[in-house]
């Protein structure tokens, strides 16, 4: 009897940029045995392993999962961000995959990796050999049937090729499978697998075939057993918590936004003169422009860190829409960024003259306008990933998109309160409701 | 039959050949009715009672305006198009708008302050209306910037299509809020009111100008689209035969 498939490919066209690197693909991954890419450098190993582990939309129809199949890769870049401690980034990566993550799990895991010293450090101050120790802790957690493996055995140390030998082999004889890209021969690094081989396809000519070894595991068929199951948690929690993490591994980055807030409304009474009366009106479009820049001026920041890491990558994999990602930075834009702006502008408003009775609407004004302008900037950022010479002017383009905050924001302050309030509101509901999706699709065709 | 005569003209090889037919006719007609409509300008229409001889900018500033705004419109179709169907030509015509409707809008922007000197006073005020055209030539010309600063060709025609398309909701916000801030500014702004009293030689001129403008406009940003889609089609059979 034949092992079921997990995934199933039919002639899969690869390609990088317009240069095509095979035809047509056609192969069947089969539960409980895992698939060996080879080929020299440039044939496709990785584009392979990307394509099956997010098919994009042209893809969809030649890659077909079965039975349940879920997938994981273990790429070259990391998923994790380097100023979180160890022993939180891997929690989060267990939460985000839908994996078990209490604490005596996470503590298991890191001991089993060799990384117990280590849980209280950053992840910056990890060896490459530690940031792929910990990356097979995660895929080991994870949960996922499929795992799909470029170059396992870069930066690793013997006795971390005998804890991937074990793992894989535990997983696979649970009943997951995986496809290992290398270009060193499974067989000879890690005996014990031999068993498990499904084939070796090799890449690099227009027409690779799937040579099956004269000893095909034959196994009996039974569905695959998550390790530890978790309670999947709404995106967007775990959004903001991610975000939360970040936030308290520097707290300092808190506050320059509000710092580079009072720098820049100082500056303006050098520039206007000390007139108290001419300071008092020109205080909404003060407050104003200073808030527009404090926001841009971290705006390259908002998606930079994560793609560069292949944390967007890693979302995509596991399946958390884009659309929540966005919507968790733009809230938690609004928190950390807008709640200190809208809070230091109150003393700030005082000393510019502003009307006691108005200091209260200024600094409420002033956080539904953050909210509006980070969405905006989030925008525009996801753009720049795509023109990195140019990121900082790109999100520059945004301007024009904040003018109507402006002419209601700082008509807060000159007249009528209730008209320009309720608009800024509702500026800030449509920007909160419409730029998650429109900037997930851009962010989408950054990563493809 | 009419349905499929306009997706056929989706295909890039009966796009080319089309508006290669078209396109003489399109050049010659508006650089007629450009000559009679500028004739009529500066010789034919009488005097205005109020602004004297300079009014007569106004035949060119009210197209170049007009057109400005309009050609923003249609590159907004063409993004529409671009992201249901995917086509090249739908990519390659809302490209070609861009830089014509940007060109409009400096034309317009120029025109109107050479206008405002002898009127108002003075070249520029800071009317929501000239703000405005100003923040649509910025928009313009962000939308040029991100069409050049990406390398990869196919995800450039949509991330242009999604950006012209945020950039049309801004539009209306921002035309709206004219009338919040002329209540918040007061200041001079542009009186319409003369439009009804104009005499009826001046509305038709000002009607061949318009036309000639639009024709105008449309061979230009036809002109570049045709360039376009065959610089990105260089490897297909078709342009080779073409420009054989």
């Amino acid at each position: 009897m034949t092992a079921a498939p997990l995934i199933e490919v039919h002639s899969l066209p690869l390609s990088r940029g317009k240069r095509t690197l095979a035809k047509a693909l056609s192969f069947a991954l089969p539960t409980g045995s895992f698939l060996e890419l080879q080929g020299p450098n440039g044939s496709g190993k990785t584009s392979l392993l990307r394509a099956l582990a997010r098919p994009t939309a042209r893809l969809e129809s030649q890659i077909h999962r079965l039975n349940g199949a879920d997938v994981f890769l273990l790429g070259q870049s990391s998923g994790f961000r380097p100023e979180l401690e160890v022993r939180t980034q891997l929690s989060l990566s267990l939460a985000l995959y839908g994996a078990s993550a209490d604490p005596n799990r996470v503590e298991l895991l890191l001991e089993q990796f060799g990384l117990v010293r280590h849980a209280t450090h950053r992840v910056r101050q990890l060896s490459q050999g530690q940031v792929r120790r910990l990356m097979l802790a995660v895929m080991a957690a994870s949960g996922r049937t499929v795992w799909l493996i470029d170059e396992p055995l870069n930066a690793l140390d013997l006795n971390a090729i005998a804890l991937f030998e074990v793992t894989l082999a535990e997983h696979l004889g649970r009943g997951g499978s995986a496809v290992i890209a290398t270009h060193r021969s499974i067989h000879q690094a890690m005996p014990a697998l031999a068993a498990y081989c499904a084939g070796v396809l090799a890449l690099g000519s227009p027409q690779p075939t799937l040579e099956p070894l004269a000893s095909s595991p034959k196994r009996a068929t039974r569905p695959y057993r998550a390790p530890n199951p978790g309670d999947l948690a709404h995106p967007l929690f775990w959004v903001l918590r991610r975000e939360r993490l970040l936030a308290m591994a520097r707290p300092q980055d808190l506050a320059w936004p509000s710092v580079f807030h009072w720098m820049v409304v100082t500056l303006f009474p050098f520039g206007l003169g000390s007139d108290p009366e001419l300071l008092g009106r020109a205080a909404g479009g003060v407050f104003w422009i200073s808030a527009l820049l404090a926001v841009l001026i971290g705006a390259t920041r908002f998606f930079e860190a994560d793609f560069e890491h292949g944390v967007l990558d890693d979302c995509q994999t596991a399946g958390l829409s884009l659309t929540w990602l966005v919507t968790g930075k733009i809230i938690a834009g609004s928190l950390f960024i807008g709640i200190p702006l809208a809070l230091s502008s109150i003393p700030l408003a005082l000393l510019f003259g502003v009307p006691d009775r108005l200091l209260l609407v200024l600094g409420g004004s002033l956080w539904l306008g953050v909210l509006s302008l980070v969405a905006g900037s989030c925008l525009f950022s996801a753009l720049g990933l795509m023109a990195r010479q140019a990121q900082v002017v790109i999100c520059l383009l945004a301007i024009p998109i904040f003018v109507p905050l402006m002419i209601f924001g700082t008509a807060v302050l000159e007249g009528d309160i209730t008209a320009p309030l309720l608009t800024l509101i509702s500026l800030a509901a449509l920007f909160l409701l419409t730029v998650p999706a429109v900037t997930a699709r851009v962010l989408d065709l950054a990563l493809d | 039959m009419q349905p499929q005569f306009i997706l056929r003209l989706s295909s890039p090889p009966v796009f080319f050949q089309l508006t290669g037919k078209a396109l003489p006719w399109l050049i010659n007609a508006s650089l007629i009715l450009g000559a009679i409509g500028l004739w009529c300008a500066l010789f034919v229409t009488p005097t205005d009672a109020q602004q004297g001889e300079v009014y007569r900018v106004l035949y060119v500033h009210v197209p170049t305006a007009w057109m400005s705004m309009l050609l923003y419109v249609v590159a907004s179709f063409y993004a529409v198009l671009h992201l249901v169907f995917r086509t090249s030509v739908s990519a390659v015509m809302m490209r070609a708008m861009l830089p014509t409707g940007a060109w409009m809008t400096l034309l317009a922007l120029v025109t109107g302050s050479l206008w405002g000197k002898p009127t108002w006073g003075t070249y520029w005020i800071w009317d929501a209306r000239l703000t405005f055209e100003l923040l649509l030539l910025f928009i313009y010309l962000g939308l040029i910037a991100v069409a050049s600063l990406i390398d990869d060709e196919r995800k450039t025609d949509q991330l242009l299509s999604v950006f012209t398309l945020v950039g049309l909701v801004n539009i209306p916000l921002i035309y709206f809020s004219v009338v919040f801030w002329n209540t918040l500014h007061q200041g001079a702004s542009l009186s319409m009111s003369g439009g009804s009293k104009m005499a009826p030689i001046m509305k038709v001129t000002l009607f061949v100008c318009v036309l000639a403008m639009w024709l105008g406009c449309a061979a230009l940003a036809i002109a570049r689209a045709r360039w376009q889609l065959v610089d990105r089609e260089r490897d297909s059979v078709w342009t080779s035969s073409v420009l054989a």
